[in-house]
This record gives C-alpha cells, sequence and structure tokens, in this order.
C-alpha cells in the first residue's frame, strides 16, 4: 500500500495529465462514433454542435433550452426537468469537482495544446495584474447570470426567440469543436435575422480573441467560463477536494508560480483548509510542484490520493530539467 | 374501426385525372385553419398541443386544386358514413380515429404518448360508373421531445407501412436523419410507393409545393422516386424568417382494370389514389455566409495578436543614460 501510495505521490503529472486529457478528449468529440453516449447533464464543454461525433452533451445547452420555454409550462411541470437536469448535472459534477475543467474539458485541453505549441516556439506568456485578475474573474458570474436571465426573457415572450441559447451562441466551443469532426458550418455569420445576425458575429469575434488570447495567456477562456462558475456555486459536497495543511508550507510561491489560473491564494492562504477558489480546475499542479511534504494534497471523499512530497518534488524537477535540455 | 365517412361529392369531381392536382383530392394538413391558437406549442415534428404533458396532434383534411388554396372541410360538407380513419402508433398498433372539429374545421386530434413516427391514414371509397375509387390520405407524424433523451431515437428511425393498403407512399429516410432533422431546399427526398406492401415500379408519382410548383417523376423497379425539393420562398428579406415551413404534398394514383379485393365485379377498373402530406424549410445556405464569418474572425484574430505585440513593444522601455552637465 505504501509502495502504491509513494508511486502515485512521485508521478510525472505532466504526462498523466496529457495522456488523461487526451483520453476524455477523444471519448467526448469521437465517442458518438463508437455509440457511446453520456447524456446530456456533463459538466464540461461537451459541445451539442458537434453532432457527429459528441460523446455526450455540456448541460449548459439543455439548460438554457428547459429556461426558454414559456414561462406557463416552466413554472408547472415542466419545472421538475429543470430540477431534475441540474440533479443529474450535479451528480456527474460531484464526482470530480472542478477536475473536470483540468483534465476532461476538450475546450481546455486545446487551450493546454495552443499553450504547449507557444511554449515550443519560444514566446513568453501574459499574466494578469492582480487588479486585473479581480476584475476578470467577476466575468463568468455576470455570464453565468445573463445565461439564465435571457432565456427565461424568451421564455416570458421579451425577447427574440432566437436567443434561447444566448452562451452557446457566442461559447468558441461551437465553432472550435465540430472542426475536429469536419463540421465548419459554424464559422458562419447567419443572416436570417437581427439577433442571429449580432449573436454569430460575436461568438465568431470571441472564436478569434479565443485563439490569440490562449496563445498568450494560459487558460484564457477559463476566467471568463460560466460553467466554471456553475461549478464552484454547487463545489462544497463535492467528492474531489484540493486541501492546504498552513502548518506546513513556507510560503515559497511555487504553487502560484505554477497556476495557470494564477490563483495568489494557493500560496497565501494559511489558515483555510478547503483551497480550492472559483477559477480553479484542479489541474494539481500545485501539489505537483510542492516540496513541503502534505503541505497540499488531493484528497477524494476525505481519502489522500495525491500528496506533495518532497521526493515528487525532486524527481519531477529532475524530469524537467531533462525535458529542457531536449 | 367500422365507421365510415363519406366525402362523395369531392371523390366523383376527382374522377378525372388531370396530370395535376385533382380539383378535389383530399390531403391531411397541420396548417391551423385560423390564426395560430395559443395552445398549440413548436416541437420537434410540427405543432402540437401539449396537455398534462401528453403531446396531442391537430390534423385537418384538405381538398382543392392546390395547396395554397385547398380549403378546409367542415362538418356540414361532410357526409360521415362511408370511409374510414385509423391511427398506426409508434408500437404498431392500430388505432381507430373519430372525426371532430378541432378549431372549426374537420379533422382529427390524438393523443401521441410515445416517442416515434404516428401514421394517419383515411381510407374511403366509392363507385361511379365503371370505376371503383380508393382514395386514401395519410399523414406521417414525429413526436419527440428532448427530455425523452436520444437514445432510442436511431431504433424509431424506420418508416412503418400498413401492408393492408392498396396503395401507399412512405417517405424513406435520409442517411443521417434523426428526430431533430428536417427538409430543406435543394434537398432530395426519396419516396417509396406500395402496392398491398409491395413495391410498385413504373407508376407516376408527382409532388406538389404550396406555391403551385409540380414534379412527376415514374418509380423505378424498387417503386422507388426521388424528389429536389425546390427553392420557392422569396419574401423581401426584411420579412424572411429561417423557420418558414412549406407544405408539400406527393400524389399517386393507379388503375388496375380488375382488383381481386374488390367486393363487387361490377366494375371494369379500380382507381387507387394515395397522398402523402409533409413540409420543408429554407437551406441555411440561403442565410448563412462561410465568407463574412471567416474574414470576421481572422479579423479579430489579427487584430488581437497585433494588440499584443504592440502592448508588449511598449512594455520594453530601452534604456537611456542620464547625463548631468557637470558645469552646472
Amino acid at each position: 500500500m505504501k509502495t502504491i501510495k509513494t508511486a502515485i505521490n512521485n508521478i510525472d503529472l505532466r504526462r498523466f495529465r496529457f495522456w488523461l486529457q487526451l483520453f476524455f478528449f477523444a471519448l467526448l468529440m469521437y465517442g458518438g462514433y463508437f455509440a457511446i453516449d453520456l447524456g446530456s447533464r456533463l459538466p464540461t464543454f461537451a459541445c451539442a454542435f458537434n453532432e457527429a461525433g459528441r460523446g455526450g452533451i455540456c448541460y449548459l445547452f439543455p439548460l438554457q433550452h428547459q429556461l426558454g420555454v414559456p414561462s406557463s409550462r416552466l413554472f408547472s411541470w415542466a419545472g421538475l426537468a429543470v430540477l431534475q437536469g441540474l440533479l443529474i448535472f450535479s451528480l456527474w459534477f460531484f464526482a470530480l469537482n472542478k477536475a473536470w475543467c483540468g483534465y476532461a474539458c476538450p475546450l481546455g485541453t486545446i487551450q493546454d495544446w495552443i499553450t504547449a505549441l507557444r511554449n515550443r516556439l519560444g514566446i513568453r506568456y501574459s499574466r494578469y495584474s492582480q487588479g486585473q485578475f479581480r476584475q476578470l474573474s467577476r466575468i463568468k458570474y455576470l455570464l453565468l447570470a445573463l445565461m439564465i436571465l435571457i432565456p427565461l426573457g424568451v421564455g416570458a415572450a421579451l425577447l427574440p426567440h432566437e436567443m434561447g441559447t444566448p452562451f452557446c451562441d457566442i461559447c468558441p466551443a461551437r465553432m472550435v469543436l465540430p472542426m475536429f469532426t469536419g463540421d465548419f458550418s459554424q464559422l458562419t455569420i447567419d443572416f436570417s435575422s437581427k439577433t442571429t445576425m449580432i449573436m454569430t458575429t460575436l461568438g465568431l469575434l470571441i472564436t478569434g480573441l479565443f485563439f490569440t488570447g490562449a496563445f498568450f495567456k494560459k487558460r484564457f477562456f477559463c476566467f471568463f467560463c460560466p460553467m466554471s462558475a456553475l461549478h464552484y456555486l454547487l463545489s462544497k459536497p463535492a467528492l474531489l477536494k484540493l486541501k492546504k495543511d498552513g502548518n506546513k508550507c513556507t510560503s515559497c510561491g511555487d504553487c502560484y508560480r505554477v497556476c495557470d489560473m494564477e490563483i495568489r491564494e494557493i500560496a497565501d492562504e494559511v489558515n483555510e483548509t478547503n483551497i480550492m477558489q472559483d477559477d480553479c480546475i484542479m489541474c494539481l499542479k500545485c501539489v505537483a510542484h510542492c516540496p513541503e511534504p502534505d503541505a497540499l494534497k488531493a484528497t477524494f471523499a476525505g481519502i489522500p490520493i495525491f500528496s506533495s512530497t518532497e521526493q515528487g518534488f525532486i524527481k519531477r524537477m529532475h524530469k524537467g530539467q531533462k525535458h529542457e535540455q531536449q | 374501426m367500422k365507421r365510415l365517412c363519406t366525402f362523395a361529392p369531392w371523390l366523383l369531381a376527382g374522377l378525372v385525372w388531370h396530370g395535376s392536382l385533382q380539383a378535389n383530392s383530399l390531403w391531411w394538413s397541420e396548417s391551423m385553419p385560423h390564426t395560430e391558437s395559443s395552445s398549440t406549442q413548436h416541437a420537434h415534428g410540427g405543432p402540437v398541443e401539449i396537455r398534462r404533458g401528453i403531446y396531442h396532434k391537430n390534423l385537418w383534411l384538405r381538398t382543392g386544386d392546390s395547396l395554397a388554396k385547398g380549403s378546409y372541410l367542415d362538418e356540414a360538407s361532410v357526409d360521415t358514413s362511408n370511409a374510414k380513419i385509423f391511427l398506426l402508433d409508434v408500437k404498431g398498433e392500430i388505432k381507430p380515429l373519430v372525426a371532430g372539429k378541432p378549431h372549426g374545421a374537420f379533422g382529427v386530434n390524438f393523443a401521441m404518448p410515445d416517442e416515434g413516427f404516428y401514421n394517419l391514414y383515411l381510407i374511403s371509397e366509392q363507385f361511379s360508373e365503371s370505376t371503383r375509387m380508393i382514395n386514401i390520405a395519410k399523414a406521417e407524424v414525429l413526436k419527440h421531445s428532448c427530455r425523452e433523451g436520444h437514445d432510442h431515437v436511431q431504433a424509431l428511425m424506420s418508416p412503418r407501412q400498413h401492408d393492408e393498403l392498396p396503395l401507399e407512399i412512405i417517405r424513406l429516410r435520409a442517411p443521417a436523419e434523426n428526430f431533430h432533422s428536417a427538409t430543406h431546399f435543394g434537398d432530395n427526398v426519396q419516396f417509396q410507393l406500395l402496392h398491398h406492401g409491395q413495391p410498385l415500379a413504373g407508376a407516376s408519382v408527382t409532388l406538389y409545393t404550396a406555391q403551385g410548383w409540380r414534379n412527376t417523376m415514374e418509380t423505378d423497379a424498387n417503386g422507388k422516386v426521388s424528389f429536389m425539393m425546390i427553392r420557392d420562398y422569396y419574401p423581401p428579406w426584411s420579412e424572411f424568417k429561417r423557420r418558414h415551413r412549406q407544405d408539400y404534398v406527393v400524389q399517386a394514383v393507379h388503375n388496375v382494370p380488375a382488383d381481386e379485393h374488390a367486393a363487387t365485379s361490377a366494375y371494369q377498373q379500380t382507381r387507387y389514389e394515395t397522398t402523402l402530406n409533409g413540409s420543408y424549410y429554407p437551406s441555411t445556405r440561403d442565410y448563412r455566409s462561410y465568407g463574412y464569418g471567416l474574414l470576421l474572425g481572422t479579423f479579430a484574430l489579427s487584430f488581437t495578436a497585433v494588440a499584443v505585440y504592440v502592448y508588449r513593444r511598449r512594455g520594453q522601455q530601452r534604456f537611456k543614460e542620464v547625463r548631468f552637465d557637470e558645469d552646472n
């Protein structure tokens, strides 16, 4: 048991994460070709518009769809369907918590690949100032609120029907993910009405911004993702947790420096045990780069599954140096 | 099951086949006789009424020499004694239906509790001089709600037929068709004509659109015939609706000199006529542009890339030596 635990703590997280992300990418992007269907309540961007290959559907699409039904129906029996959807979504989410973002999200994986490309080209990445970070972090809550309120407005006949899935209209996943199965039909402007024209224009502008942003900034879009905001609102009862023992932390700042999401609290916070923040994607890079034994750890249902160790830190550092020398 | 109704005036006028939609052919229609009712909701498969969570479908019987001008029947013009209306449901069970007057016109209203396709048939029989006339109006309607999920869709996609019918048109499915699919301008739609459940080769099948276009094709050896849906929707751009639904009717007529299935041998020929209604929509090619889309996407990508480059260049302050004038 101790040997297994040591092996896990010494794992090459970079390589492990790469292969796990690739597995989820194949599952969610091409699973449909193998009759795999994980349902339409997934807590990650398995895009509904990737009709041919999708192995499941992102929950945000049916959620907007359900909220956009006429108000008289929504506040009667159809409301039960919304609650049922939320329940299934929560069950999926509770298993992996925000690791859905760090390991399963196809759009997140694409951003990591773009980051790897930039790294190979030797171009430096950008970081936000703390002021910028705080401002930008709020955008995802604004998008989440709009994503709920606009379909409700459609259901109440206050807004045009074409705005029934407003976030999907502007989400870069709608444009980017279907391209991996040869579907380029989302790269179009829809001129059939003013609303669709505005929404598809916004969608393509954001897609252009997504590629540039992801190139210069690690996990650029994740700062604005309303799915991340929804995750955080439900994260308290999740089984997978990120924990910190402040007494063992020396505030060296390694965890902050490796964090793609630039979460400062991971280094500064020494009182809270449950350290996960709303922007966290649970990639566990902070745990892998922490040299203090058990200062940071990931637990599943209270059982530690991956802890920071001195041995693991040194091993990964050596591998990192070899990788850089190559 | 044996309840019959007569459409005698309509059928008698339909005796002469002109090669175009006959003056009083019968077909089912999903379009409401009056302005849309607030009780009607749009779903995959067309308009429905939802009562206590169960989808209900209204279909009206129409007649006339064109789809656009086809009139709705009222109960006063219909003598209900010489035909039958029944439903072939998703489970393959046949259920008799009683016609009524939903929303003020002659038609039927039926519940669709299960997901899948329902076939509605009206069969009427009429005799005139030396001809026995069998008129079959068929409608195929879909019930689908995304709440039911999509795992079961492929198993329910195949069209069903009623082998006892003397003449039936079935719409064959496109290769990747599912419950969300719709027919658009430019699409090829394939039909198969069956005579007592067997493919009927060499028969003429005509497709009529609501705008008055028609096209006649002959069935191949497998009884199949294919039509390309014509683009016949040209409103001013400000009035264009991408969900504009256009109706079509496919009609086939088959005459046989003697019919072994006829109850009487006093007639020299039996004339079978069948109709199947459907709908189609504008093509995405009519209102979506790749050119503008790619232009905008490329512009956003290039603009932000240049902006980041310029921002970084401005951040790199060149070293400036500060010199003091030692004389002062």
